[in-house]
């Protein structure tokens, strides 16, 4: 027996030494060459009861639903900043101006929470306001933050693509303080959080474009709004022209032709740019389908036309995906086009002049 | 007749209510609509220091962490739960219908307060890394939000889509189609089916400083071209102003103005940010005093690991000496003076540095002449002044938490063939 009571008195004092040394970052010693998480509790390991295949975010959770002190959960409603209700759809790239109603912001916090009094329970302090935009599709969420000096409870929120579940999130929290025991006062955080459910429509035409190939040249042609999310309206894009049939020379050079108006009525002048087109060869057409949700498919149209009244007609014959310049008459002020609508109706035309090569 | 005038002043209450807050009023509504309220949310900080670390105390409302170091965070809800079934008898027949969107958002708080998120975290995952850049108070919240079945659309269909641009952007030509055929306010249809729940949870840290203040001294020679300040308390605010200038940080040519022909000994937190246990100091100089033969110098010299100072109050300490900065070297017979500043990441006085020349051997500190120091002696190469003191170049800084720096390097007295009596500025 008398060997082990030497390492009996070790162990107790090894484990007097955990007990009374402040666990997580005190124990770090300038020998120490880690930069791992400070934990008082091994990462990563998940309550017995959760199940990782239905629950995967839950991985590395250990805690119970609900905190061990009292901590109010206050309701709080979305509205509009003018008192309103918020409209169920919203649009892309249109700001509106929300506001949220709740207790929290009242002068008293509540003097109780789950049947325990919170004697003098006092504001410490101004809230907090965290608002989100979420894509519920895509379980994408954006913090909405503005410059502009707000009343703490409004923010200015602006969808930036158009979903069909979409929602406005907005989280609040405010400390309060509260006597625990006898002249003891304990500080904790009140809660208030809102969702909303709101459809964002989509108020941007296509960007399409098309790649031409004739031979071994080829030419390709498409648009970005610029800038991004204008608002109003109408929007504004860029055509950019790239390849050897877009250039004079022949050079693999890119054009760009800022500032048309985004929409149905995009006609580009010779000036500015241009597809040059040999009398002869097969002429190879490929879409280049572009949007910030989706084209509709059976609206796509593409292929050589001439503009009447501004809308383009098509020259018989061009609209598939390739066909013999040999074989087709042009008009006197021919271009090459793509009409394509998305889903919302949002339509775009884009036509630029041919010339020949 | 009382009564019926009863009813009527009842009435007329809950009219005015209702036209004074008509929030109230949407909050009402909400009720009637049997929508389930936000459940409570545990959020907890992993490896945070003890209530009492740093004679902070118990209850504040803060968990006591070091700056720069990472702690696990975990969030639990029974919104993120399999089934809403624990969310009470309200939502025993509805459903989850989409995983939840969880956002983790780090706010500072200044002194009135006022916070300003500093990082959001949109993980959608209980669990995350929290680390805290600058000490302070800062605030954790957690905000989760999913779909649920049943509940109607919360979004009134008063909206009159307002916010909708269909007329104008049909008046523009661009598309008419996107207008009002896509737009439906307050239809409740596609998006609007079931609830958004939400639950949100907030804790406060207080991270505290454990990095070693910035220093940097500052010697002006009154010769050549120099010309040394009127006072060293002169010299000293025009360093603090370009010290601030460039937050402490050494670009090498960053003195200016009446410094432009000084020389700088700048020690700063290089990496900056780092974790705790890997806190290191650039030394940097630049200017002639840091070479034996006075020619101007501009380069790191070194870097200095900080040391555990204080293991309970978790200090640490930068000490420059020798082995990183192996002297300065000023002249025979030409005047100088020395001028220090700090500058922290946390709190400091700006007067809690001090710099002192002493002979090393007897600790005996060297005081200036007619407000300069002058040296008429050399001592060095020490081969040929073996019997000359020994001087030390000493500063000290420290920082309101503790944390300090502190340089001890030789000084040297190079013979020079040139004598200057003069270039103080009278």
């Amino acid at each position: 027996m008398k060997p082990f009571i030497p390492v009996l008195f070790a162990l107790l004092f090894a484990l007097a030494l955990n007990v009374l040394l402040p666990v997580g970052a005190v124990g770090q010693t300038a020998d120490d060459d880690t930069d791992e998480l400070e934990t008082s509790a091994p990462a990563g390991e998940t309550a017995p009861g959760i199940d990782l295949d239905k629950t995967p975010w839950l991985k590395g959770v250990n805690i119970p639903p609900r905190p061990a002190y009292p901590a109010p959960v206050l309701p709080a409603e979305i509205i509009m900043a003018d008192g309103k209700p918020v409209p169920a759809t919203l649009s892309e790239d249109v700001t509106v101006l929300m506001a949220v109603d709740s207790e929290i912001f009242g002068e008293r916090p509540p003097q109780e929470w789950n049947g325990q009094a919170l004697p003098n329970a006092a504001w410490a302090g101004p809230a907090a306001v965290n608002w989100f935009f979420d894509d519920i599709g895509r379980n994408q969420s954006t913090m909405a933050s503005c410059s502009e000096p707000l009343p703490a409870n409004q923010m200015k929120v602006t969808p930036l693509d158009p979903t069909r579940l979409g929602g406005v999130t907005v989280s609040i929290a405010r400390p309060l303080t509260y006597e625990e025991s006898p002249g003891k006062t304990r500080k904790v955080f009140a809660n208030a959080s809102r969702g909303l459910n709101v459809r964002v429509t989509d108020i941007t035409p296509p960007t399409c474009g098309l790649e031409i190939t004739v031979g071994k040249q080829t030419g390709t042609f498409w648009c970005a709004e610029n800038p991004p999310h204008g608002f109003p309206l109408p929007k504004k894009a860029d055509v950019y022209l790239k390849g050897p049939l877009c250039s004079a020379s022949a050079e693999d050079e890119q054009v760009v032709v800022a500032g048309l108006e985004l929409g149905a009525k995009m006609v580009l002048t010779a000036e500015q740019g241009a597809i040059r087109l040999p009398r002869t060869g097969e002429a190879k057409i490929k879409v280049i389908l572009q949007d910030n949700d989706e084209v509709d498919g059976k609206t796509v149209k593409t292929g050589l036309c001439e503009l009447v009244d501004g809308t383009p007609v098509p020259v018989p014959g061009t609209t598939g995906d390739s066909f013999d310049l040999s074989k087709i008459k042009l008009p006197t002020h021919p271009y090459l086009f793509v009409d394509a609508t998305d889903l919302s109706g949002n339509r775009q035309v884009l036509c630029v002049p041919v010339l020949g090569k | 007749m009382r009564i019926t005038i009863q009813i009527v002043l009842i009435a007329l209450l809950l009219l005015a209510s209702h036209t004074l807050f008509p929030s109230q009023v949407q909050a009402q509504s909400i009720n009637l609509r049997n929508l389930l309220r936000s459940p409570e949310m545990n959020l907890t900080l992993s490896g945070g220091l003890p209530a009492g670390f740093r004679g902070s105390e118990a209850g504040s409302g803060g968990l006591n962490i070091l700056e720069d170091a990472k702690y696990a965070l975990s969030e639990h809800s029974v919104l993120y739960e399999e089934t809403p079934t624990n969310l009470g008898e309200d939502a025993k027949d509805r459903k989850f219908t989409s995983p939840p969107t969880i956002n983790w958002t780090t706010r500072q708080v200044d002194a009135n307060g006022n916070s300003t998120v500093v990082r959001n975290d949109n993980n959608n995952l209980a669990t995350n890394e929290g680390t805290f850049p600058e000490p302070g108070e800062y605030m954790i919240t957690n905000t989760g939000s999913r779909q649920i079945s049943g509940g109607s659309q919360e979004t009134s269909g008063s909206g009159s889509g307002s916010s909708t641009p269909g007329g104008s952007q049909s008046g523009s030509g661009a598309s008419g189609q996107s207008g009002s055929g896509a737009q439906t306010p307050g239809s409740g249809s596609e998006g609007g089916s079931g609830q958004r729940l939400t639950s949100t949870q907030t804790i406060g840290v207080i991270a505290h400083d454990v990095t070693s203040p910035n220093l940097w001294v500052v010697f002006q020679e009154g010769a050549g071209q120099g010309q040394i300040a009127e006072s060293e308390a002169a010299l000293q605010d025009e360093l603090g102003r370009q010290m601030e200038a460039s937050k402490g940080e050494f670009s090498g040519d960053q003195l200016s103005g009446p410094l432009a022909q000084a020389s700088l000994l700048s020690i700063y937190e290089s990496p900056r940010n780092a974790h705790p246990t890997k806190k290191t100091a650039a030394v940097a100089v630049a200017g002639p005093v840091f070479d034996a033969t006075g020619k101007p110098v501009s380069q790191v010299a070194g870097k200095v690991k900080a040391t555990v100072l204080d293991e309970a109050a978790q200090t640490r300490l930068v000490t420059v000496g020798e082995e990183v900065l192996k002297g300065i070297f000023v002249r025979r017979n030409v005047p100088f003076l020395v001028a220090g500043q700090i500058q922290d990441n946390g709190k400091y006085k700006r007067d809690s540095a001090v710099c002192r020349i002493e002979n090393k051997e007897t600790g005996e500190v060297i005081e200036k002449v007619d407000g300069a120091y002058l040296f008429r002696v050399p001592n060095y190469p020490r081969s040929e002044y073996a019997d000359q003191p020994v001087y030390q170049f000493v500063m000290e800084g420290k920082d309101d938490a503790g944390n300090q720096t502190v340089v001890k390097v030789p000084l040297y007295v190079v013979n020079t063939a040139v004598s200057y009596e003069g270039g103080r500025n009278e």
